[in-house]
């Protein structure tokens, strides 16, 4: 691969490097606060905060207090346990290096992406990403996944909060819904703070999927500044991607065959 | 007491967990069936991997006892003599749940902290009436109030049932 020296420094950069060096130069040229030194620690330590706000968020409070009742209606319904845990999770901050690496996919999947649905024109320099703070709920079943779906979207409509929920189901073995919603949070600067809208995000998946998903990114650290081909690694039997995608979407497949097994049960007994 | 003023005054603490407007709902036929006032209502919690559920509810009447599974799509109830009971047991205890262990921000380094988190433990009863030698009930209780639940049990079943 062709690398660049860059003029006083003894660094050899790679082109994708020198597109990531380029698209930060126009992120600071855009908001020239990304510039200023310890911008991204501070976005980190907003992050955290947010991420503590809103898990006491009146929103969040209310999910807690619903959640023993959706248990017991989902487990009249369906005979099984919605939840794979004992409780609601906290929301945690997004950590600046994955914040930064996946501003730089967006840029790597297009080009031409317009700055403007990257970075706010106006307000406080808060990158436009749907999981500055997120969640993960485990279900036990696949068919609770939709019934959290629908109920946070139920819950969410009933407390006027802007929402939205995608059904996310990839090449890469990836299945889980993504609940997002809008809360108003205070980005805090220097001794001063300034309002500001960010999305939060709700993954909601098996825990089966969680962990076949967890477990995959740990055996195999991609580059999340690239993007992937299939074909990378869907004709190398070697490439432990060829093991861990199609186990994402064997495991959604078994997820189902639960819910059919567990509903049948139901009928026999 | 009509049915519907007796669950507005004994399920308040078992509210969060099934309204009781769908209690009512769920509970009607076996009401109807035993043709007698109902003098208590008491739930039967379990512990699942998500928190505490109502199993089955437990319907009293003067002469019935009635237990009333929870299930959506079928209706799936027995009633029996309140006072056939011949022997009555209590199992009393606690139960621990540890809570996971809390995240660090995603890709960030762990500024803050760790949280301690204290495991949640639950208070349990079971109750079992024996009618006979193969014959029996249980009632089972998990959660933060056992006590009134156990006051709730012994008021419709004191253990003079067995005089």
């Amino acid at each position: 691969m062709a690398t660049v020296i860059l003029p006083g420094t003894a660094k050899r950069l790679t082109p994708d490097e020198l597109k990531e060096k380029a698209f930060w130069n126009k992120c600071a040229s855009f908001r020239k606060e990304i510039g200023v030194p310890g911008f991204w620690a501070n976005l980190e330590k907003n992050c955290i905060q947010w991420a503590d706000d809103i898990s006491v968020s009146p929103f969040w409070k209310a999910v807690k207090d619903r959640q023993p009742s959706w248990s017991n209606d989902f487990r009249r319904l369906t005979g099984g346990s919605l939840l794979a845990r004992s409780e609601i999770p906290r929301f945690v901050g997004k950590g600046m290096k994955r914040v930064r690496e996946k501003m730089c996919r967006q840029f790597a999947e297009d080009e031409n992406v317009a700055i403007q649905t990257l970075w706010p024109e106006k307000g406080p320099p808060v990158p436009a990403l749907n999981d500055l703070v997120r969640t993960r709920i485990d279900c036990q079943f696949l068919d609770g996944v939709e019934y959290i779906g629908t109920v946070l979207g139920d819950l969410a409509r009933e407390m006027g909060i802007k929402w939205k929920r995608t059904r996310e189901g990839r090449l890469e073995g990836y299945f889980a819904q993504h609940f997002l919603f809008e809360q108003a949070v205070f980005f805090r600067f220097g001794g001063g703070q300034e309002p500001v809208t960010i999305k939060c995000e709700v993954q909601i998946a098996t825990g089966l999927a969680t962990q076949v998903w967890e477990t995959s990114h740990r055996i195999y650290k991609v580059s999340r500044t690239r993007l992937e081909q299939a074909e990378d690694w869907q004709w190398n039997p070697n490439d432990p991607r060829f093991i861990a995608r199609p186990l994402g979407h064997m495991i959604h497949l078994a997820d189902g065959l639960l819910v059919q097994l567990r509903d049948r049960s139901n009928l026999q007994s | 007491m009509k049915t519907k003023e007796l669950i507005q005054k004994e399920w308040s603490a078992y509210e969060n967990l099934i309204s009781s407007e769908k209690l009512e709902q769920l509970i009607s036929r076996p009401c109807e069936y035993m043709e007698q006032e109902l003098r208590a209502v008491i739930p039967s919690i379990e512990l699942a991997t998500d928190g505490p559920v109502i199993q089955s509810v437990f319907l009293f009447t003067d002469d019935y006892l009635c237990e009333a599974r929870l299930a959506e799509n079928a209706e799936n109830f027995d009633i029996g003599l309140r006072k056939t009971v011949l022997n009555y047991r209590f199992e009393l205890g606690s139960h621990e749940v540890k809570s996971p262990e809390p995240q660090p921000a995603e890709g960030a380094e762990q500024t803050k902290e760790a949280r301690v988190i204290q495991p949640r433990i639950y208070q349990t009863a079971k109750v079992f009436f024996y009618h006979g030698l193969s014959l029996s009930t249980s009632i089972h209780y998990v959660g933060d109030g056992r006590e009134s639940w156990i006051r709730a049990v012994r008021a419709i079943m004191p253990v003079e049932i067995l005089k």
